[in-house]
């Protein structure tokens, strides 16, 4: 049996699946993400996200000029945990400061 | 399976007793009170507060998990939290990362997410089933309905991590901490940053993912000078960190910071969240590790440079025959010697030779190695240390809305700050080896003095 490369460990990405996706067009780092997954796993591309944009920088000429773009949470975290902090964080407030400076905006 | 344990009485080849030093933080007899953890109804031999992962690893299992789409074999890898391998189930709590969660005597850890056990899970057929990848956007499409919503039922009950655990989550009130300045990441640089910061008179928060601080200097197995006097790694780091509390900083260890915002930062330190608001954030995080790409690199057994000196720190050698490889990195060569001394069989590449596949069913049992395929032979080994350019961690800083770029020299991408520290984010400041050319050294002192004047001064630039 053929050994396989992986890229991403997480979501199972080989080497093979991601150089079939940049064949079939998916030239930039976002759309080889959003094609094969990687770096949507456990640990969010601490890995793999390297490995995919040399591999594309091999095909395409150049490594991207910018990484995909980081989501938290950075460090997988209990949802229970994230529910702990209530109004500490306190979304609504942030939200509704947002939406008064977009109406200062208009 | 042997024992991996390394026994201290037995070094040899240790002629500056260096690695005789980096072992004995740990390793000595007195250190960590014996106890026994349980795994998959087997009992283990540990050290109390030591991490499961080695363990573990010390009683010679290196396969701890199954992997989520092939159900291949999965083991640590770089034992610092980083990646998926060492998921476990500790007291009835899914995904618990093994490298990170301390063994604690009856503690009962279990495999998850294979059948019956991740030693030998029979979906692994998945994995010879789907010989070169997992095409999820054309499998099934030339299959009528039935089979397809079969197949789908299927895939359903099979995906996710773990099962629910037995008891509902308890999470305590989270601690709200207001101060000037948090610094992300407690490695070399990060531990000077702060100590500059609290000598400029600033109110610092300092938090480490790990249990301990130090980082690179803390996992290397070379001398370090403090104070006039040569140290391990581990001295150096316990040394450096007393310092740093001794000037007044509120320092939180085995504290991730998952998530940051203009309003505040996520940390979750060890069962509970905090949420600190600074005035200024100073990313020291570093960089990631991994093992590069080869052949089944994914097999247990497979680690980074940097997993198989903390496995010796903790009294563990990964293997008794290990193969050494990876780009030129001069701690190989301690490594090597160290594994050497504690009685591992190394073998080196020889000149143009790479690593080009990891052998072995469920974990590394040898190592196809030669300059091509051509001329590959077949060297007999129990563990692979791979080591491959380290890449900046820039997330944190990016979530923050630090730019992160191409940094063509190391090939990766790094945070953008200017050689004091700054970013384009007047309130946010990156230094060290997650920072753009984050090789040359960096004048911790400068970046401190950068943040003081934006805290006490608010200076926008």
């Amino acid at each position: 049996m053929s050994a396989k490369v992986l890229l991403c460990r997480c979501e199972d990405v080989t080497l093979a699946e991601v150089e079939h996706a940049i064949e079939s067009g998916q030239h930039d780092i976002e759309s080889l993400k959003r094609f094969t997954g990687f770096g949507t796993g456990w640990c969010q591309g601490k890995q793999c996200l390297i490995a995919c944009a040399r591999v594309l920088a091999a095909r395409v000429g150049e490594l991207p000029l910018a990484p995909v773009t980081p989501r938290p949470p950075v460090h997988p975290m209990p949802l229970g945990m994230l529910a702990s902090l209530g109004d500490a964080v306190s979304v609504d407030r942030v939200a509704s400061e947002r939406a008064s400076e977009d109406e200062g905006e208009r | 399976m042997a024992s991996r344990r390394i026994d201290v009485r037995a070094v040899s080849k240790d002629p500056t007793g260096q690695v005789l030093r980096a072992l004995y933080a740990y390793a000595s007899p007195d250190a960590g009170a014996p106890c026994t953890i349980e795994h998959d109804g087997r009992s283990i031999a540990a050290r109390e507060g030591e991490p499961i992962a080695l363990s573990l690893l010390g009683a010679g299992v290196d396969t701890l998990s199954r992997s989520v789409k092939f159900h291949r074999p999965r083991g640590p890898m770089c034992l610092r939290g980083n990646c998926e391998g060492c998921l476990v189930r500790v007291d009835g709590e899914p995904n618990r990362m093994a490298c990170a969660a301390p063994a604690r005597d009856g503690r009962e850890v279990r495999s998850q997410n294979s059948f019956p056990s991740a030693q030998l899970d029979v979906l692994r057929v998945t994995d010879w089933f789907f010989p070169k990848q997992f095409d999820h956007h054309h499998l099934m499409v030339r299959y009528g309905t039935t089979i397809n919503e079969v197949m789908q039922s299927f895939a359903r009950k099979m995906a996710g991590l773990g099962t629910l655990p037995e008891r509902p989550a308890e999470a305590p009130l989270p601690e709200e901490i207001d101060c000037d300045a948090l610094v992300v990441g407690l490695g070399p640089v990060g531990l000077s940053v702060a100590l500059a910061l609290a000598g400029e008179g600033l109110s610092v928060c300092a938090v480490e993912e790990e249990p301990f601080a130090g980082g690179l200097v803390r996992d290397s197995l070379q001398w370090h000078s403090r104070d006039g006097e040569r140290l391990c790694g581990a001295e150096a780091s316990d040394r450096d960190l007393a310092k740093l509390r001794a000037a007044g900083v509120s320092v939180r260890l085995s504290a991730s910071a998952c998530a940051t915002f203009d309003d505040g930062t996520i940390v979750i330190q060890s069962d509970r969240a905090l949420w600190v608001r600074a005035k200024a954030r100073v990313f020291t995080n570093g960089c990631h590790e991994s093992v590069g790409a080869f052949g089944d690199n994914d097999l247990p057994g497979v680690y980074t440079a940097r997993a198989a000196a903390r496995a010796l720190r903790y009294g563990v050698r990964v293997g008794e025959s290990v193969l050494v490889c990876g780009d030129e990195d001069p701690a190989l060569d301690a490594l090597s010697d160290a594994l050497s001394a504690v009685g591992a069989k190394v073998h080196r590449l020889t000149e143009g030779e790479r690593l080009l596949e990891a052998t072995g069913s469920s974990s590394v049992s040898g190592a196809l190695v030669g300059r091509d395929e051509r001329s590959a032979h077949k060297i007999k080994c129990d563990a692979i240390v791979a080591s491959t350019s380290r890449t900046p961690a820039f997330e944190l800083a990016g979530q923050a809305g630090v730019e992160a770029a191409q940094d063509l020299d190391r090939q990766c991408f790094a945070s953008w700050a200017d050689e004091l520290g700054r970013t384009q984010r007047s309130d946010v400041f990156v230094a060290g080896s997650v920072a753009h050319g984050g090789r040359s050294p960096v004048r911790e002192s400068a970046v401190a003095r950068s943040v003081r004047d934006y805290v006490t001064k608010g200076r926008v630039r």
